[in-house]
């Protein structure tokens, strides 16, 4: 007798041509001196595609727990998609800072 | 004023404040030497050539900009940075005769751009990257005896948000003492 089954579900990456552009924006993450940042910009759409962002607000720490955070509190309403893709980009821009190498911020 | 230079962070060092010369390096490994005023990577010919323009513009003793290596492909970001020195950008805000894709100016004013054209003199190295060449580039542009031009200008500012600092002590513990009325009649820790 079962009391109660769960679904296991394999994890299974979204093709990079399947990830949907967030209407809310999108991110530019960069490590430089002794800290990161991380810059917000709305799209801007010229003959139905995004040529380019509006700098909406910049964000700086050390921590990605802490620049998570901020930009959950500051920039609502984004796919929830985007918000693990910067979630998983600002740890690896933390791990280089961390270990002062090079960051490059990856696809989605 | 020196603090007001370099107002947009980004991928750039910086080495001498009165330096004429910034050198923007395109897929190619290159250190110039410390006479220039700064330099870094250009990877977008959208945000990264705004980031450029900005920071460029706001050090008024640099007079020359360097290009040099490969250019990006598909972005061609570094001969879209030519074309807007050279062209400057159209009604859509796209820079004129830019080969590459998207090369939209849309943070900064035409103004700034105007600027950017009157004080700076690209030397377009697209294609080198012997560091020879482009360390006598360097050298022959920083002895050329041109004054600055003007005033720093500042297209874009990035203003610190006043936070409360948990970490102050003095904050957490003070005691603050009020009277009747409920105003504040002593503060201390």
């Amino acid at each position: 007798m079962v009391d109660k089954e769960v679904p296991l579900i394999e994890a299974e990456k979204t093709p990079q041509k399947d990830v949907a552009l967030d209407p809310k924006g999108f991110f530019v993450i960069e490590v430089h001196g002794k800290e990161i940042r991380v810059e917000y910009y709305t799209n801007i759409y010229k003959e139905n595609r995004i040529v380019s962002g509006n700098l909406k607000k910049v964000f700086s720490g050390k921590k990605a727990d802490a620049l998570s955070d901020t930009i959950v509190e500051h920039v609502p309403g984004l796919r929830p998609e985007h918000y693990m893709y910067i979630g998983r980009e600002l740890q690896r821009a933390q791990c280089a800072l961390e270990k002062n190498k090079e960051y490059f911020q990856g696809g989605c | 004023m020196k603090e007001d230079y370099y107002p947009w962070g980004g991928e750039f060092n910086t080495c001498s404040p009165d330096g004429r010369v910034a050198v923007v390096i395109l897929n190619i490994e290159y250190t110039p030497p410390n006479t220039v005023a700064i330099y870094g990577p250009l990877k977008t010919e959208n945000i990264g050539i705004e980031k450029i323009v900005a920071n460029v513009i706001s050090n008024p003793h640099i007079r020359y900009l360097i290009v040099c290596g490969d250019d990006i492909r598909g972005h061609r970001s570094g001969s879209s940075l030519v074309a807007l020195q050279k062209n400057g950008i159209d009604e859509q805000n796209k820079i004129i005769d830019a080969p590459g894709a998207i090369p939209y100016i849309e943070n900064l004013t035409m103004e700034a751009i105007d600027r950017f054209r009157n004080q700076i003199e690209i030397v377009d190295l697209l294609g080198i990257k012997d560091k020879g060449s482009i360390d006598k580039a360097v050298h022959d542009n920083t002895v050329k005896p041109v004054p600055p031009y003007g005033e720093p200008y500042i297209a874009i500012r990035i203003k610190p948000k006043t936070t409360v600092n948990l970490d102050d002590k003095r904050a957490l513990h003070s005691k603050i003492v009020m009277n009747y009325m409920g105003k504040v009649e002593k503060r201390g820790e």
